[in-house]
């Protein structure tokens, strides 16, 4: 995977230069705008992180040129500037996501994992959860060899809860995604769903949070 | 660039000199006409009684029946310096029978109520003519005196100049003291100018209101209030500044300190586990830079202006506390919401709210202690609120103002808090309508910020 990194404070540019060559990524630093837009119209990469500040050539200037190649690599922007017209000036422009700096490593690399995949078209089929790999296509949950005896309800429930593990599932948005139109959602049947996959999850150590008021969370694996 | 500014003295000028123009104007018309009458009325009259004292010089022979005029008449129509003098007498069938032949002949129609008067011409001269009728030996005959009009024209053209140079000097003299009262009216203005001008871009200090008029004193007021707000930003920035200077500067001497020690260690876990404290104070620095600049986003002249648009403020706070939880679920914290089922709408600028909310979490959060609850809660009580409530060490009363205050931690400086937080929050409050307020939770433990709207 190949990554161009146009960035212009030095220090910044090195320090993350040697992360990503460490995650296993081929970077190619540039400095500023100018260089990008030549490396952009002469190389083929997998992603580009684009400073906006640059010297030269703007940050944008070279977003909005390499889309009017019709050129399209994931772009992510990182700045330092955080308002609201910034960020959609820079989506609008073209780009496909947004850090503000500054901001940690390990976000970084997921956003790109993310990107690349994005691009690749494929998002994984198996997500893997502590002990847990759950197949997208083939709606099926294994723990070691075995199956687990889950309903069609609970699968989609589990889906659902993997697909957003460590951050918060409103009642609502479950009750949309597991029940069609004219279905009779009581907040206690959600409420019973939950409960039956809480049982099934339990003895393998996986654990779904009530957050109150809120809705469900599932824990990280490790965390519990 | 504005357009072109009009003159205000050329303005005031024109506005009243071309009315007293126009009106001068009309009235010099209205003394020519009159001259003219006036002058026309006086000769009329001698030059009747002209023509009556003629008609009792003529002379009759009837035995050739010829008319003749006595040598005192001849002396009387010559005497005059002026005007030639005409005459001549017609018959009943109106033939000159004596005196001027080529006087011009009667109007057809003789109105008999007008005065005996009538306009002609006689070679090249305008003539004015009186007739009076005669009867001499039963016969109707018709005298006729003419006279140029020189007399007349003379008075008309005294009567006009004499009335019409006062009149020129009116408007000279009119347009002298304006021009003089309008540039002292408006010297006022040009002192204000002048003294604004030459101020210097720092002399905040009120404009002085001495010698100033009724009209002006509206616009010094509100210069003086602009620049009395002026002054108290620029006053409340400075302090901001020389505060947040301050504040960075504690964090990067950590900074720097942890760096120089790491680079002396040779030991790896201890170099590690100074590199492990660079990283949290430097996550310090940045959760101050970023307070600092929502500070600034929210001050009250930031730019941008407040986007107030109607939301839910159930919704709202439920999706920025979701946002919460795994980082209130790190620290042991039960974080949880309470709503009621209904709609709550209120107008307000959701990146605002978020901000503030932010804020109040991010604070019950860091001084929650492990294991600890927080709530926030929505409820429409009369007004809707928003409360944020944990069980944590609480603040005492006296000190409740007090934290809203920028820069004012209850830990201390060098203590995770930036003293900013709740700053922010009355900022963002205030551009609601909203107020703020501090008391204790439940049972008289921990801390309840309630958010009024």
């Amino acid at each position: 995977m190949r990554i161009l990194l146009v960035e212009d404070d030095k220090v910044l540019s090195k320090t993350l230069s040697l992360a990503l060559q460490q995650s296993g990524y081929v970077v190619d630093p540039v400095n500023d705008g100018t260089s990008a837009d030549v490396a952009l119209t002469h190389d083929v990469y997998d992603l580009v992180l684009l400073d906006l500040g640059l010297p030269g050539l703007d940050g944008i200037e070279v977003l909005k040129r390499l889309r009017a190649r019709k050129y399209h690599v994931p772009v992510l922007i990182m700045t330092a500037r955080d308002s609201l017209d910034d960020r959609v000036g820079g989506l609008d422009n073209g780009a496909d996501d947004y850090l503000t700096k500054p901001f940690d490593l390990p976000e970084l690399e997921a956003r790109i994992r993310a990107l690349i995949r994005r691009k690749h078209g494929v998002s994984d089929t198996l997500i893997e959860f502590g002990p847990l790999r759950y197949d997208t296509a083939g709606k099926q949950a294994i723990v070691g060899e075995q199956v687990l005896d889950l309903s069609a309800r609970e699968t989609s429930l589990l889906e659902i809860l993997l697909l957003r593990a460590g951050r918060v599932v409103s009642k609502e948005h479950l009750a949309t995604h597991l029940y069609g139109w004219g279905e009779e959602v009581g907040d206690n049947a959600i409420e019973v769903g939950v409960h039956r996959l809480r049982k099934k999850l339990e003895p393998i150590g996986i654990n779904i949070r009530t957050i109150r008021g809120l809705g469900y969370l599932l824990d990280k694996p490790d965390a519990s | 660039m504005p357009a072109k500014p009009y003159s205000l003295r050329r303005k005031l000028l024109t506005w009243l000199l071309l009315p007293l123009l126009i009106l001068l104007s009309l009235r010099a018309g209205y003394t020519y006409f009159y001259a003219n009458q006036l002058s026309n009325r006086v000769y009329d009259r001698m030059l009747f009684t002209l023509t009556i004292a003629l008609s009792q010089q003529i002379s009759y022979d009837s035995a050739n029946r010829r008319i003749q005029l006595t040598d005192a008449a001849v002396q009387l129509l010559l005497s005059d310096e002026l005007d030639s003098l005409y005459f001549s007498v017609r018959d009943a069938q109106g033939r000159v029978i004596a005196g001027e032949r080529t006087m011009p002949p009667l109007p057809t129609e003789l109105n008999r109520n007008e005065l005996p008067f009538f306009d002609g011409r006689i070679g090249m001269s305008d003539i004015r003519i009186a007739y009076f009728p005669l009867t001499f030996d039963h016969e109707a005959y018709l005298l006729e005196v003419a006279e140029t009009l020189n007399k007349r024209k003379l008075l008309s053209r005294e009567v006009q100049i004499g009335s019409l140079i006062p009149q020129a000097l009116i408007i000279i003299l009119a347009t002298i003291i304006i021009w003089f009262g309008i540039g002292k009216s408006l010297s006022p203005l040009e002192r204000l100018n002048k003294a604004i001008s030459e101020r210097s871009h720092l002399d905040l200090s009120p404009v002085h209101e001495d010698e100033i008029s009724a009209e002006v004193q509206p616009l010094i007021h509100s210069i003086n209030d602009l620049m009395a707000r002026l002054s108290d930003a620029l006053e409340v920035q400075n302090r901001f500044i020389a505060d947040a200077a301050h504040q960075l500067r504690t964090p990067l001497a950590g900074l720097k300190t942890q760096i120089e020690l790491a680079l002396r260690l040779n030991d790896a876990t201890k170099t590690s586990e100074t590199i492990h404290s660079l990283l949290a104070s430097t996550n310090r620095m940045t959760r101050l830079v970023n307070q600092l600049l929502a500070l600034a986003r929210n001050e009250p002249n930031a730019e941008g202006a407040l986007n107030k648009q109607p939301l839910d403020l159930a919704h709202l706070a439920s999706s920025i506390t979701m946002e919460w939880v795994p980082h209130a679920l790190e620290r042991n914290i039960d974080l949880g919401f309470e709503a009621p089922k209904q709609r709550i709408p209120i107008q307000a600028d959701a990146a605002r709210i978020k901000d503030l909310l932010d804020n109040l979490i991010d604070n019950a959060v860091r001084y929650s202690p492990q294991h600890g609850r927080i709530t926030v809660s929505v409820i429409d009580e009369t007004r809707p609120q928003l409360i944020v409530t944990d069980n944590g060490p609480g603040i005492p009363p006296e000190l409740r103002e007090r934290v809203f205050e920028r820069f004012y931690s209850l830990l201390g400086n060098g203590a995770d808090g930036s003293g900013l937080g709740l700053a922010i929050v009355r900022e963002i409050a205030r551009m609601h309508g909203a107020n703020a307020h501090i008391d204790t939770g439940h049972g008289g433990i921990g801390t309840r910020v309630c958010i009024s709207f």
